[in-house]
């Protein structure tokens, strides 16, 4: 019966990696458009479901 | 209500989300009655936590399929190979559409059948027992199969203390600036 992957010694295994460089624009971009929807959504919020505010 | 929508918005699992939102549900409407004399509805904060859950769900399920799809047909698309519709079938999780159907369909009920929501009423909140019934079950059965000293031999320890230092440092702020941005001022309706 094989034995059972240890979750440390999988670790200990793994080789650091550098960020590509799609998957820093990845991140740079998902930051953006969440900064830009949160605009949105606070504008639609605001201006047509305007209760408490 | 912002405590509310930040517990939903803070805390990482749906059923820990919503059982956050219980107990700050509680707490709330004690100490109103205690303080103010004020006798907030139940379960409204609960509601925001519960919402905003849910909506991070169905979100999350949208944005990891769009993900998938530019990831494979523009950033490592091979010349010649084309995504099998049934393979992003095949990979999306399904609990999602769960939720947005259900929600659709009581909205369609509540908005089309004035007269339904009573029933709805009547439905949801015989629903909260089997709730209530499968949080215990959940939090019995995580504590009763965690063995939590294999997972600190492991090495758990410092995926927790990574998780607590964002959990503190960054995600409850950030959580509680969104929830306070859309939630200031509301409170729920008075008894």
């Amino acid at each position: 019966m094989p034995e059972e992957p240890r979750l440390a010694e999988e670790m200990r295994k793994m080789e650091e990696e550098e960020f590509l460089p799609i998957e820093k624009k990845l991140v740079t971009w998902s930051i953006v458009l969440g900064i830009l929807l949160l605009g949105v959504f606070l504008w639609i919020s605001r201006t047509y479901f305007a209760v408490g505010h | 209500m912002v405590a509310g929508a930040w517990m939903g918005l803070a805390v990482k699992t749906d059923g820990a989300a919503i059982a956050s939102g219980q107990i700050t549900d509680s707490l709330i409407r004690a100490k109103a009655l205690a303080e103010a004399g004020i006798n907030y509805n139940p379960d409204w904060i609960m509601g925001a936590a519960t919402t905003v859950k849910v909506f991070i769900d169905i979100f999350i399920g949208v944005w990891a399929f769009l993900l998938a799809v530019i990831w494979c047909s523009v950033i490592e698309s091979k010349p010649g190979e084309r995504i099998r519709a049934g393979e992003i079938w095949e990979r999306f999780p399904k609990f999602v559409l769960g939720y947005v159907f259900t929600f659709a369909i009581i909205l369609y009920v509540g908005v089309s059948y004035p007269a339904l929501l009573g029933k709805a009423k009547t439905a949801t909140g015989e629903g909260n027992v089997f709730r209530g019934l499968f949080f215990l079950m959940t939090f019995l059965t995580i504590g009763m199969v965690s063995n939590f000293r294999r997972l600190w031999e492991e090495g758990i320890g410092k995926l927790a203390a990574v998780y607590l230092l964002c959990l503190f440092g960054f995600i409850i702020w950030i959580g509680l600036l969104i929830s306070w941005l859309f939630f200031a001022g509301l409170k729920p309706p008075v008894m």
